[in-house]
């Protein structure tokens, strides 16, 4: 647990009143030495000049004695008297200034001494003897006695001065080293004062104002989008606390922000097939849009989409890949072993693969050679069963995501409305080719077998008739003439069931195919029509039957409403497709689904897989264009 | 049996015609018709095969081919004759119970020498189209 950034203030506060207090105190106690100091210097000066007047009074005791006994006369021990009344007060005050230095006292008390025995054993007894008029009293040997002692006291005073001065001195140089001392304090104690406060400064700066300056500068590249900004959490205390929360916040931002891409991207990538499946693309376009969308959001390597066939291998229908080696589509893998496609076979839900290693079989053995580590698959179920699969493969360590399988199971349902919108509508195009398969069959055949009997036989009962004709007796001219009339009839009978069987079926299709019929066409039109066929061959029986009843119908709508004066039709068999053009110059106007009959063609035409377009601006004539595939792509291939 | 010229006056006529129709009975309506009037019907075919043995083995100087043969083309047959017998280029003519119109085109690229409609099919009519040219092969 940090300590509070209070508890830092405050110990850091703390710890500049401490150090600034102990400044102080160092000075104050300096400033007081000083004050003692000076103090005691100036008690030391009061002891000397109270030692000087001492030695004046001994002086004046001795000035005193001396005058009177010289000349008797009693004015001259006025000073002896009172230096002898003021000498011991002075010596009192002299011991008090002292204080309590015994050595000074015990000096003074020799000095003290020295004058009382003078006084006392001396001028005293002197004085009595000057009164007495004792001449001896002014004898050398006395005068010499009292110099004497006066030297000594005087040596006595001499030695004390000197202990004071020096006492003086030693105070003084005591005051002096207090002051600098002082001073140095005091220096030293505002320098480290500011010293302290700067630091302090530095350390709220450090501390506070800069990760705060962070914090700011992190919110201006939040605020301005980039989610990425992160800063160093290396802040004390609160603040340390604010640049965590401060991170958090923007990681929290970064992946919400991720997560609401990654759901943009999947309903775009949604959308983008949806769109493709409603727009009934080929079922091709939407498996290699779906295989490519899934690779993409699950952040696989590799996808593949494969069908199940009936006879228990699996074919690849799309396959996508980040790098450039691809599996191979259109082949077909046997279920042995380790697959997704056997897994989600079996078990018919999502399924998940997150090791190849030591699993057999082909699809396992290419997934190792390819690097693959997990597999994710799902799959597709079309009309309750299981069509096909979906799988993700990723080189990677980690294992897909959990909530992959849901992912690539929203697009697993749109592949499966292709897969079935394709097949309904697969089913419904060969039903309609059925359809008009059959009713062309069933016209051909009754063409065909008005042809070989009832033709046949009209026309050999017609030659038989010529021939009993030939054989009538020339005696029976009217006989002759009725057979001949009756042959004549017959003529016209095949003749009209010719113009039936025509229209039933036109036999030079099936005999010589498109060119040699449409040309047919065209001789019977009413309206001067030319044909060009880009390539002579036949086609297939339900082709070539759309293309010459487009444009026999195209021709009849011309003849019958277009009053055009010439029209030209164009075979083009190029690319895998057949394209039919018919124009003509007339009136145009035509409008398909009115009473025109190209209507009819439509549902042939798209039987077909193919498409009809008609373009009659009023005044600019007719246009029918119809491209009718030459391949169907079979069923099997969605 | 059908290898059989049909029982058709021969009578010492130049054309020695051999018929293929995949219907017999009007393959026996046309014998009766063109043998009756100096025509030589030497035989009769019903498919291809037959038709292209009897060219070999009867050398016939005229074919009449039905251009619908069943399940084959008349045209082919034309080709596969005049390619294997050239004394035939001008000599196979194409009959059909169909118009002329309905074949035109393809009358017209066929090596036959023409086409007759079946209902009009008698010995002028197919002398007016081998001409006088087949006299000298027949001999």
């Amino acid at each position: 647990m940090r300590s509070g950034l209070t508890l830092r203030m405050i110990v850091s506060g703390g710890a500049l009143m401490v150090v600034i207090a102990v400044a102080f105190a160092l000075m104050l106690v300096a400033i007081a030495d000083l004050r003692d100091s000076s103090q005691l210097t100036r008690d030391a000066q009061r002891e000397l000049s109270t030692a000087d007047d001492l030695e004046k009074l001994v002086l004046d005791l001795e000035t005193g004695v001396r005058g009177y006994v010289i000349t008797g006369e009693e004015r001259f021990l006025d000073p002896w008297n009172s230096a002898r009344a003021d000498f011991g007060a002075t010596a009192g005050s002299l011991e008090r200034t002292v204080g309590d230095d015994p050595t000074q006292i015990s000096e003074i008390d020799k000095v003290v001494r020295a004058v009382d025995s003078y006084i006392r054993d001396y001028a005293t007894p002197l004085v009595s003897r000057v009164r007495r008029g004792d001449p001896s009293a002014s004898s050398i040997a006395v005068t010499a006695e009292g110099k004497a002692r006066m030297d000594r006291i005087r040596a006595q005073f001499t030695g004390l001065r000197a202990r004071e001065r020096a006492l003086v001195a030693a105070r003084q140089d005591s005051a002096e080293s207090a002051s600098r001392r002082a001073i140095t304090l005091a220096i030293v104690g505002f320098g480290a004062s500011v010293l302290i406060v700067l630091l302090f400064t530095g350390y709220l700066a450090r501390v506070l104002v800069a990760p705060l300056h962070r914090v700011a500068v992190m919110a201006g590249r939040l605020a301005s989008g980039d989610l990425t900004a992160r800063m160093p959490e290396t802040g004390v205390a609160e603040i340390g606390e604010l640049e965590h929360s401060f991170n958090a916040m923007a990681g929290s931002l970064e992946r919400s922000q991720r997560d609401l891409r990654r759901l943009l991207d999947e309903q775009s990538a949604l959308r983008r097939v949806a769109t493709l499946v409603a727009r009934s693309v080929a079922p091709s376009e939407v498996f290699e849009a779906v295989t490519r969308e899934v690779g993409l959001l699950s952040g696989a390597e590799y996808a593949r989409m494969e069908r199940y066939e009936a006879d228990g291998t699996v074919t690849g229908l799309a396959v996508w890949s980040r790098e450039r080696d691809q599996l191979a589509v259109g082949t077909r893998f046997s279920l042995e072993g380790v697959s997704i496609a056997a897994l989600v076979a079996d078990t018919g839900g999502p399924v998940r693969i997150d090791s190849f290693e030591d699993a057999t079989g082909p699809i396992a053995r290419e997934a190792r050679a390819l690097g693959i580590r997990s597999s994710v698959g799902c799959p597709i179920t079309v009309d309750g069963r299981v069509w096909g699969v979906i799988a993700a493969s990723s080189k990677r360590e980690a294992p897909f995501p959990p909530d992959t399988e849901a992912r690539i199971g929203e697009f697993t349902e749109l592949v499966a409305t292709a897969v079935s919108n394709a097949e309904s509508r697969a089913e419904l195009t060969a039903s309609r080719a059925r359809i008009v398969n059959a009713a062309d069959e069933s016209r051909r055949r009754i063409e065909r077998d008005l042809h070989d009997g009832t033709q046949q036989r009209l026309v050999s009962l017609g030659l038989d008739l010529r021939l009993v004709q030939s054989t009538v007796p020339p005696e029976l001219p009217e006989l002759a003439q009725e057979i001949g009339r009756a042959a004549g009839e017959l003529d016209d009978v095949i003749e009209d069931l010719r113009e039936i069987s025509r229209g039933i079926h036109p036999a030079v299709l099936t005999e010589g195919g498109l060119g040699p019929a449409l040309r047919t066409l065209a001789r019977r039109s009413a309206v001067p029509v030319d044909v060009e066929v880009e390539r002579e061959r036949r086609l297939p029986a339900p082709l070539e039957a759309a293309a010459y009843y487009v444009v026999s119908e195209a021709l009849a709508n011309t003849a019958k409403h277009a009053h055009a004066s010439h029209a030209r039709v164009a075979i083009e068999d190029t690319d895998g497709s057949l394209r039919l053009s018919i124009r003509d110059d007339g009136v145009g106007g035509a409008e398909p689904g009115r009473g025109s009959g190209l209507t009819g063609l439509r549902d042939r035409v798209e039987a077909l897989g193919g498409a009809i377009e008609v373009s009659s601006p009023s005044g600019q004539g007719t246009v029918v264009v119809v491209v009718l595939p030459l391949e169907r792509e079979p069923v099997q291939a969605l | 049996m059908r290898d059989e010229p049909p029982a058709c006056d021969a009578g010492g006529v130049e054309i020695r015609c051999l018929i293929v129709d995949d219907n017999e009975r009007f393959l026996a309506a046309a014998c009766a018709s063109l043998g009756r009037d100096g025509i030589n019907v030497v035989g009769t075919a019903t498919s291809s095969a037959e038709a292209l043995r009897l060219a070999a083995e009867l050398q016939p100087n005229v074919v009449l081919v039905d251009i619908s043969l069943g399940d084959e083309s008349g045209f082919d047959l034309t080709r596969r004759l005049v390619e294997r017998f050239p004394a035939l280029a001008s000599s196979v003519v194409l009959i059909s119970t169909r118009a002329e119109e309905d074949f035109a085109d393809l009358i017209a690229t066929s090596p036959a020498v023409g086409f007759i409609p079946k209902s009009r099919l008698a010995p002028p009519a197919v002398r007016d189209l081998v001409g006088a040219n087949d006299q000298g092969a027949a001999s």
